[in-house]
């Protein structure tokens, strides 16, 4: 596998799980939002972050996506 | 301006204008709804800002049915609140939604796409037979944009798939000790 070439990899996942109190256009926004945080390295060694912010459903959406790659991936 | 059907068209073209960021002027406003009515245009406006006000009032301070009933009483007609809080009650959690996300200021997930592969063979190896997930991340910025630097391509081995999993289902699991999965 080492000497394939790759079009990246992972290499951190790390997240944050916060709440949204209040804003300029709301005392009481009180959303709960999840970030995401992650590390990619490509074919040349070279590793470049990235950051986003997802909303309870988005992320449940997000995480719906993983586990269907993994079910798939443990049948072969 | 007191008929209901009107008023309504106000405030969904408020709800458009102001908050989904559609860009139709209240000139199109007024000849889309109002050119069979004597109602100016100058009168149309000053509704409108007239709404608008009261409902940044009530986004504010996240109003609940009873508090905007109370709002609305002094500077409306029966028929007008009645329709404007019919029109807050359908739209407060819509409006919510938005007002978050207007005021997100990281990226967000704009869409994902993953494929599975079986790499089989390469130059250096002659068997591998090993699964791989490609996972594509496209990010947007607050501004609806898309760039490609925010375009986010990686593959994943079975077990860092699943070292990934492991970490989404602990935030699944807090969100839950939370009851802030909805």
């Amino acid at each position: 596998m080492e000497k394939a070439f790759s079009i990246g990899k992972l290499v951190d996942f790390q997240w944050k799980l916060g709440v949204a109190t209040s804003s300029s256009l709301t005392t009481q926004l009180n959303t709960p939002f999840i970030s995401v945080f992650i590390k990619v390295v490509d074919a040349n060694e070279q590793v470049s972050s990235h950051s986003f912010e997802l909303t309870v459903p988005e992320f449940q959406n997000f995480a719906q996506q993983f586990k269907d790659m993994s079910q798939l991936m443990v049948q072969l | 301006m007191n008929n209901p059907k009107l008023f309504s068209n106000i405030l969904g073209f408020l709800l458009n204008k102001e908050y989904e960021d559609d860009t139709l002027t209240i000139e199109t406003l007024h000849e889309m709804v109002f050119s069979e009515t004597d109602v100016s245009l100058e009168n149309v406006e000053a509704m409108y800002d007239k709404c608008k006000q009261v409902l940044k009032k009530a986004i504010y301070l996240d109003h609940n049915i009873t508090s905007f009933e109370t709002l609305v009483k002094e500077d409306f007609t029966d028929v007008q609140q009645e329709c404007f809080i019919k029109f807050w009650k359908i739209n407060k959690k819509k409006i919510h939604e938005i007002i978050y996300k207007k005021t997100r200021f990281n990226n967000s997930l704009d869409k994902i796409n993953w494929r599975i592969d079986l790499k089989t063979k390469s130059k250096n190896v002659n068997e591998m037979n090993e699964p791989v997930s490609i996972v594509e991340l496209k990010l947007k910025n607050n501004n609806n944009k898309l760039n490609s630097n925010n375009i986010i391509k990686f593959e994943m081995d079975k077990s860092q798939l699943e070292e990934t999993l492991q970490q989404i289902n602990n935030i699944q699991k807090h969100l839950q000790s939370k009851s802030m999965a909805s």
